[in-house]
């Protein structure tokens, strides 16, 4: 029998990408990601709205409501105060996803006497740590379920996940009681549960109650992994990041600076006092925030990553244009959105009030493990002057001005790139390029795809448009060519059609073309794809 | 600060001589070429395959140079434009490209750039000459397609910011479709020939070297058999230094492996009537 997991604390947020919106919880907002419903307000679920939900029979259950879209950096950002205030309480707290953080009792149960104050103690700090959101009823000043949040305590973080869904501390010893009335849903594993209820075994007690080596040899390890949860015994103790010390830097220009240079001035001191803090505890940062405050009490903010070297230079250099793109505004022609950052109100406004305060804080931190430097070459010395310089171009066209190719797997041309702006990290699942992938168009690829296919006509020697059949053969061999107001070209070799059926299995995701290669009489070649009964001409070679 | 350039000397003997007779002769040999202090003036050269070097009339593109890709009315510009950035990307140069949104990015990977050190800018809009001259800082190469508005004098400073900045500045003046070019913002063209007069406006400044792809023909594909192959195609090299001022190249993109010069081709005698037999067919599995 292995020992009892470690006491914790769970702070959960249900619907959480709701309520980071910060919108009012009588409002019915559901947020989508890929079509599909993830998170829906009270108001929401009360007229029948659930996760998982297409967004079409959400908003036919509902036709009041407001469907906003998954914004994964804007949850992180906005569960940020909460995860500051569990880290006063000196414990490390660890995250799993916005709306999700777990802390070790230990200590801070003993401070605060008993696990009871310290549930009610945190549940007061989380509610303070959003003062926009918290609507707690009155009477009772901390309750252990908020509008918003639910706070529980028990053996592991699974249980106390549980735990807190009811709003309750769970006595130590008393969690595999606690449990085993719960549905096997409660699991997490969807498959795991559909089977177990087919065999009969509907609550977590009741998988507890089976032997551990049938268990295994029934269902796998994964299996014998949800049975230890239903057991009350988590098998891995969460890892906690360090509390984040106070590692801001700020300081106050008193007259407001009028001038750029001023300001970069400034912030080159900043830079290093920052910088010495990060070097006294080991910690090197990765995500620094630059805020700007104007001489009216207008602020400016905005985030920056890189691999954990601030150096003075580097921060002035960035504030610098920063400040500059600020003050120019965007270019007409620019991106009409910018994710990054706060536009100014009016620039030639700002640039008249001055800036009152620069303020620098390391958002994210970790270790300081050093870097790796190339053996031979220059090379590592290129690529910081690379990064410098784009972000110098980032500050002229916005964050996503500059971006970088990634090669994922796909079988047309332009669904086998995905274009991450630079600095950021390659998102995850991207599926691996070197999967095969049949059905994909092989080498030479076009070397011109746009990224809006036009329309084409792709006619035969009658003059009417080819059409393909289901059997991928074309109804008569293309003669001519022509897109859109423009004249027929006559075709003198194709190749082809290839049908490619995708997602057949996926209602949404479902595609069916037919892609031909054809060589015009000008000797040109374009890679053209009929699909829903329109050619559209997917690239050039060229 | 860069040292002063200077003339290529005798490769040192002893080093050379560490190196002779034995299996790591060649990799010792390079090392030592590497960790030599200098600036020498091959150093100054991003390696290109053999053939391209052929067109330059250096071994390899010139640090501090202007190629001007010329639009001309036959395909393969921008494969050419992409075959010339392979070498220095796959040597570890950091590559960027301006200006031009619908590049093939696949077709670049075939090619042999490395896509984890290339860096897109596709919309700079009226900032070009900005975008360019902040990238010549930090890139070693540049391939920018110049909107056709750019002034001369904006022209002649990025030449001279290339120059300066040791990078190397590949102008894709851009080929001309007979159907409307692709790039968005790009004036639809409808009718042959009304576009190729302009193409060659585009880059109003003088370059070391202006490359323009001649005659091509299409491999591999006939009606309604095989598919598309490497493409062969005649390039017209027009340079200021190099002697002859002027020379043309038969190349096949993408290059063979190796690289190899590819002058026994056969001259592209019209279209290839037939699929070639050895053309693998491709009809997915999963087709229907």
């Amino acid at each position: 029998m292995s020992p009892r997991p470690p006491r914790t604390l769970v702070v959960w947020c249900p619907d959480w990408p709701v309520s980071a919106t910060g919108r009012p919880a009588e409002q019915a907002i559901a947020v989508v990601a890929g079509q599909r419903i993830i998170a829906a307000s009270t108001a929401a679920r009360e007229k029948g709205v659930v996760p998982g939900q297409r967004r079409r029979q959400a908003q036919a259950c509902c036709p009041e409501l407001t469907v906003l879209a998954h914004d994964a950096g804007g949850e992180i950002r906005a569960f940020e105060p909460v995860v500051r205030a569990l880290e006063a309480f000196g414990a490390p707290v660890a995250l799993r996803r916005p709306g999700w953080a777990a802390l070790g009792t230990r200590g801070p149960a003993r401070y605060f006497g008993g696990e009871a104050a310290l549930t009610r103690a945190v549940a007061a700090a989380v509610a303070d740590a959003l003062p926009a959101l918290a609507r707690a009823p009155a009477g009772d000043p901390a309750p252990l379920a908020g509008p918003w949040w639910r706070v529980g305590i028990a053996d592991g973080p699974f249980a106390a996940t549980m735990a807190a869904q009811r709003g309750v501390v769970v006595p130590a010893g008393r969690t595999a009681s606690f449990l085993a009335p719960f549905g096997v849903e409660a699991l997490g594993r969807p498959e795991l549960a559909e089977l177990l209820r087919r065999l009969g075994i509907s609550t977590l007690g009741g998988l507890a109650s089976l032997d551990e080596a049938d268990v295994l040899a029934r269902f796998g390890p994964d299996g014998a992994r949800a049975q230890r949860l239903a057991k009350g015994l988590d098998e891995r103790p969460f890892r906690g990041r360090p509390p984040v010390p106070d590692l801001a830097v700020a300081t106050e220009l008193d007259p407001p600076a009028d001038r750029v240079d001023a300001v970069t001035f400034v912030s080159r001191g900043l830079a290093e006092a920052l910088g010495g803090r990060l070097a006294e505890r080991g910690l090197a940062c990765t995500l620094l925030e630059v805020e700007v405050e104007t001489g009216d009490g207008g602020r400016l903010s905005r985030l920056w990553g890189n691999d954990g070297v601030w150096t003075p230079g580097l921060v002035a250099e960035r504030l610098r244009w920063q400040l500059e793109a600020w003050l120019t505004g965007r270019p007409p022609d620019g991106p009409p959105d910018d994710p990054g950052g706060l536009r100014p109100r009016a620039p030639e406004k700002w640039a008249e009030v001055g800036i009152a305060a620069v303020r620098l804080v390391a958002v994210e931190v970790v270790a300081d493990r050093g870097r790796q430097l190339e053996l031979w070459g220059r090379s590592h010395a290129a690529d910081e002057r690379v990064a410098r310089v784009l972000a110098r171009v980032q500050g002229m066209l916005g964050h996503d001005g500059a971006v970088r190719p990634v090669l994922v797997g796909g079988r047309g041309p332009a669904e086998r790139v995905r274009l991450v702006p630079f600095g950021d990290p390659v998102p995850d699942g991207v599926v691996g390029a070197d999967l095969p992938w049949p059905g994909r168009l092989p080498s030479p690829s076009p070397a011109v795809v746009p990224a809006d296919p036009p329309r084409a006509r792709v006619l035969d020697a009658g003059g009417a448009e080819v059409a393909v059949d289901g059997r991928g053969a074309p109804s008569a061999p293309p003669a001519s060519i022509a897109t859109s107001g423009g004249e027929p070209v006559t075709v003198v070799a194709w190749a082809g059609p290839w049908p490619v059926d995708e997602r057949w299995w996926d209602g949404t995701g479902h595609r069916r073309r037919a892609r031909l290669q054809v060589v015009t009489a000008t000797g040109e070649a374009y890679l053209v794809a009929l699909e829903r009964g329109t050619w559209l001409v997917e690239g050039r070679y060229d | 600060m860069r040292p002063e350039r200077l003339a290529d000397p005798e490769p040192e003997r002893p080093v050379d001589q560490v190196g002779k007779g034995r299996a790591g002769g060649v990799e010792l040999a390079s090392i030592a070429r590497r960790t030599r202090p200098l600036v020498l003036a091959r150093d100054e050269l991003l390696p290109v395959a053999p053939p391209l070097a052929e067109l330059l009339g250096t071994p390899g593109l010139p640090r501090g140079s202007t190629v001007v890709l010329e639009g001309s009315g036959v395909a393969g510009g921008t494969s050419l434009a992409l075959a010339l950035l392979a070498g220095p990307s796959s040597s570890g140069a950091w590559c960027a490209v301006v200006g031009m949104p619908s590049l093939g990015l696949v077709a670049a990977a075939e090619l042999g750039v490395a896509l984890e050190r290339l860096v897109l800018v596709p919309h700079p809009g009226r900032r070009f000459a900005a975008v360019v001259a902040a990238l010549l800082e930090g890139c070693d190469v540049v391939v920018a397609r110049p909107p056709a508005a750019l002034a001369r004098g904006e022209a002649r400073r990025l030449v001279a910011r290339a120059r300066e900045r040791r990078a190397a500045l590949l102008i894709a003046a851009g080929t001309v479709a007979t159907l409307p070019d692709l790039a968005p913002g790009a004036p639809g063209r409808s009718r042959p020939g009304e576009g190729r007069v302009a193409a060659s406006v585009l880059w109003p400044e003088p370059a070391e070297v202006r490359l323009s792809v001649v005659a091509g023909s299409r491999s591999g594909i006939g009606r309604g058999t095989g598919r598309l192959g490497p493409r062969p195609m005649e390039v017209v090299a027009t340079r200021r230094r190099a002697s002859p001022p002027e020379v043309s190249v038969r190349l096949v993109l993408p290059l063979p492996a190796g690289g190899s010069v590819v002058e026994a081709l056969p001259p592209p005698a019209g279209w290839v009537g037939r699929g070639s037999p050895e053309s693998p067919p491709i009809l997915p599995a999963s087709a229907r």
